[in-house]
């Protein structure tokens, strides 16, 4: 795979690193873990195995061989041999393609599964590119324009123009309309009663400062009653915190292990990926759920997405 | 028996911390309970981030927190070791305290009303104790810095470079690549905080001590090129 000129930001992911986090490395991986298990799925890899994660404007790329390839998550339109590519089926592109992504119609971030995936090589247990420290995925970087990455295998179909699969998944029920689903965090109870409320009524706009590590929010001017410095102690993706600002900040998948602001409120797991394709200046609201009611919700995830993952290979 | 707290801090994560304890011995709790976890946890974990005076649990599923509150409340049945018993290493870390490297030394001494030399000394003259790694690949978290210069974060992160010393209230710790950050920056050392051609990555472990060691501008410069140069 070649990069004929490189999107805004294209780096490998995968479903993270685990197993670092004493040492302060975090977990990373496709900010959308679901879009990247259903691409790994479509192409009939791992669901763990490295996707490209793409954002817009995204990159071109150059295919010297045959491959069979899956786009999911956000749709930026991609076109190949003269052809639109749709999202989240199962396409063979022939031998000389040039993959483009021509506009952004929904989401923020894409995914790019092969079937073999790229030759690249895990780096503390994961191909995850690490931004920060520079280290995983394709030389720890975003994708620069020349690169060129060998891939694993190669499909054999003689396709002479791209083959796309009649049939595609519909992930849409995972990327509901409704509001962001939360459970209260560690320190709920340090917020003032204003604040609390604020959270469960108003609107929440997410800031042009939001990247891969987190999502600033701005909103109403949220309060805490006590005065307490904390002690860093641990955090996950999901973890909103509340700046000193008065602000909310909502780690995302490159978040650090540790953060010494108070964590106001954790996302249900399951509503991360519809946040993950969400960007600067949309706006949601919060729904505060209880812990038992969110592992429900994440039960039936999993139910469906094992379920999904069962049927795709019969077809 | 260990007296301690239990909460579910999302599906499949717990948040263990110890009321009541003093901060070291809530610290002691939380790497024996780490190296416990690490031992008779690891199949039903993702990850562990020990903290100052907490310890999350990641599961690898819902349905596995049961097993591991389960095992910790065996752990914390018994009787446990005290961290005496572990040996402290004591690792010396130079750091250089000029003002062309650009640190916030200045706004800390007007911010405390004190000298900028007095603000270095009460830096280096303390054994640091390392509670925790966090935040950046091989940041520790150390402490307790001198009550005459404890600072607050910065309001808004800001660019900060790998080697930079900083303090937060009594913290202080090291930037081991560029990063924004909060913390109040007193030094730069030239070490490598997070070095993956090494088998181990990070230099610094909880449990350890750090002692700083000022040095001057052609020191510090001497150091960075002796490190390029090994590269």
């Amino acid at each position: 795979m070649e990069v004929i000129k490189p999107g805004i930001l294209d780096s490998f992911q995968d479903s993270g690193r685990h197993g670092y986090a004493h040492s302060g490395v975090s977990v990373g991986g496709c900010m959308d873990k679901l879009a990247g298990r259903l691409a790994n799925f479509l192409v009939g890899n791992s669901e763990s195995d490295a996707v490209l994660e793409m954002h817009f404007p995204a990159p071109v790329l150059y295919f010297n061989e045959e491959i069979e390839l899956a786009l999911t998550g956000a749709d930026f339109c991609a076109k190949a041999g003269g052809r639109v590519i749709p999202q989240n089926r199962r396409v063979v592109l022939p031998a000389g393609s040039t993959l483009s992504f021509e506009n952004k119609i929904w989401g923020h971030r894409c995914y790019l599964g092969i079937a073999g995936g790229w030759a690249i090589t895990k780096v503390l247990g994961s191909y995850s590119t690490h931004l920060k420290a520079g280290f995983g995925g394709w030389q720890g970087r975003r994708l620069k324009k020349k690169d060129y990455i060998p891939l694993n295998q190669y499909s054999h179909f003689g396709a002479k123009e791209p083959i796309i699969s009649k049939w595609f998944i519909y992930p849409d029920s995972f990327y509901h309309a409704g509001p962001i689903r939360v459970m209260a965090g560690m320190e709920w109870d340090w917020l003032s009663n204003n604040a609390k409320r604020d959270l469960q009524n108003c609107n929440f706009t997410i800031s042009k400062q939001s990247d891969r590590m987190g999502y600033h929010l701005t909103g109403p001017e949220l309060k805490k009653k006590v005065d307490d410095e904390m002690l860093s102690s641990g955090v996950l993706a999901g973890t909103v915190q509340l700046l000193p600002n008065g602000n909310p900040l909502i780690l995302m998948a490159d978040c650090q292990t540790t953060g010494g602001y108070p964590r106001i409120l954790q996302v249900a797991d399951v509503d991360l990926p519809k946040l993950a394709q969400m960007g600067a200046g949309e706006s949601f609201n919060f729904s505060l759920i209880g812990t038992e009611e969110s592992i429900d919700l994440l039960q039936t995830f999993n139910n469906q997405i094992v379920s999904l993952s069962g049927a795709i290979p019969l077809k | 028996m260990t007296s301690f707290r239990l909460v579910k801090y999302n599906e499949y994560s717990l948040l263990v911390t110890f009321p009541g304890l003093s901060l070291q011995h809530a610290n002691i709790q939380v790497v024996l309970l780490e190296e416990f976890c690490s031992r008779y946890c690891q199949q039903w974990l993702f990850n562990q981030v020990p903290a100052y005076e907490s310890l999350l649990l990641i599961c690898n599923s819902p349905e596995n927190v049961n097993q591991v509150i389960g095992e910790i409340k065996q752990f914390f049945q018994k009787e446990t070791p005290l961290l005496s018993k572990f040996e402290v290493e004591e690792i010396i870390v130079p750091v250089c305290y000029d003002l062309s490297l650009g640190n916030d030394l200045e706004q800390m001494a007007a911010f405390h009303q004190i000298k900028i030399e007095k603000l270095i000394t009460c830096h280096y003259q303390v054994v640091y104790h390392i509670y925790m790694l966090g935040f950046l690949p091989g940041f520790a978290y150390m402490g307790e810095v001198d009550k005459q210069i404890a600072t607050p974060r910065k309001l808004f992160p800001v660019a900060t470079r790998a080697g930079a010393v900083g303090i937060a209230g009594r913290q202080t710790g090291i930037y081991p690549v560029d990063s924004p950050g909060g913390w109040n920056i007193v030094g730069y050392t030239p070490l490598k905080m997070f070095d993956l051609r090494k088998p181990s990555p990070t230099l610094l472990k909880p449990g350890n001590a750090v002692r700083f060691i000022p040095i001057d501008l052609e020191t510090y410069n001497a150091f960075i090129g002796n490190e390029n140069g090994s590269n």
